[in-house]
């Protein structure tokens, strides 16, 4: 039995896409924890474990988190926690900044 | 064999036997930490306690690692996992003990009361998860 020429077609896309859509996962995923990674680098260098520690530490454990996901195939839910990550770690950075009368130039990510 | 002369002696099929060790062990090797809403509330109540303690000044550290384990847990329990979500619960327990216990010196409430609080910024975490750990 010959199959139709618009089936064939649309088979052909849909796996297109579904390849497409496995391969985007864990590159966003990447993008996001490397992201979370850079912030954490600049709190590190404005020292803000010192000055801002409470948000410096939940950054690092979302981090943790969001990589542990990451390994076990979760990759929405290590997006969702590299984003939180990166929050905290805008927030210690922030914080840092705010608290240092004469920082330094930070890295620009 | 124990399972043959058991089956034997009570007139048990061994093979029933072995179904029901298989199972006994399969359920022991299943379950990790214990993970129930009272375990759950206590941990809450614990954290509560350490921010009332002043952790936030004292124990900054012991209090952030307790509060995203909290999270973690409450996560990994509405996501079906509950050996997961025991594991956290116990971290979250343990560095909670700690921020209480390193924010119990008299130094750190003195530092307490002489500092207003001067910033927000350990609102809840909106993960889809209600994060009950934040409220103080």
């Amino acid at each position: 039995m010959k199959r139709p020429r618009r089936w064939k077609w649309l088979s052909l896309g849909s796996t297109c896409i579904c390849l497409l859509l496995s391969g985007c996962g864990p590159v966003l995923v990447q993008s996001s924890i490397q992201q979370a990674e850079l912030q954490l680098e600049r709190a590190d260098y404005l020292g803000a474990a010192e000055i801002s520690p409470f948000e410096y530490f939940q950054a690092v454990e979302y981090l943790a988190k969001a990589r542990q996901e990451m390994t076990d195939g979760d990759f929405e839910d290590a997006r969702l926690l590299a984003e939180i990550a990166l929050a905290r770690a805008v927030a210690a950075v922030a914080r840092a900044q705010q608290q240092t009368p004469y920082y330094p130039v930070a890295p620009t990510p | 064999m124990t399972g043959y002369k058991l089956g034997k002696t009570v007139g048990i099929p061994m093979e029933r036997i072995l179904v029901i060790w298989a199972m006994s062990l399969g359920s022991v090797l299943a379950c990790g930490p214990a993970l129930s809403p009272p375990h759950m509330a206590s941990v809450q109540l614990s954290i509560h306690q350490a921010k009332q303690l002043g952790a936030r000044r004292c124990a900054p550290q012991a209090l952030a690692i307790a509060v995203s384990q909290y999270q973690f847990a409450q996560l990994e329990a509405q996501q079906g996992f509950p050996s997961r979500a025991g594991n956290h619960l116990w971290q979250a327990e343990r560095h909670a003990l700690a921020a209480q216990l390193l924010s119990a010196d008299n130094l750190c409430t003195a530092v307490r009361r002489e500092s207003a609080p001067t910033s927000n910024s350990d609102t809840p975490v909106n993960l889809g998860a209600p994060t009950g750990a934040e409220e103080s």
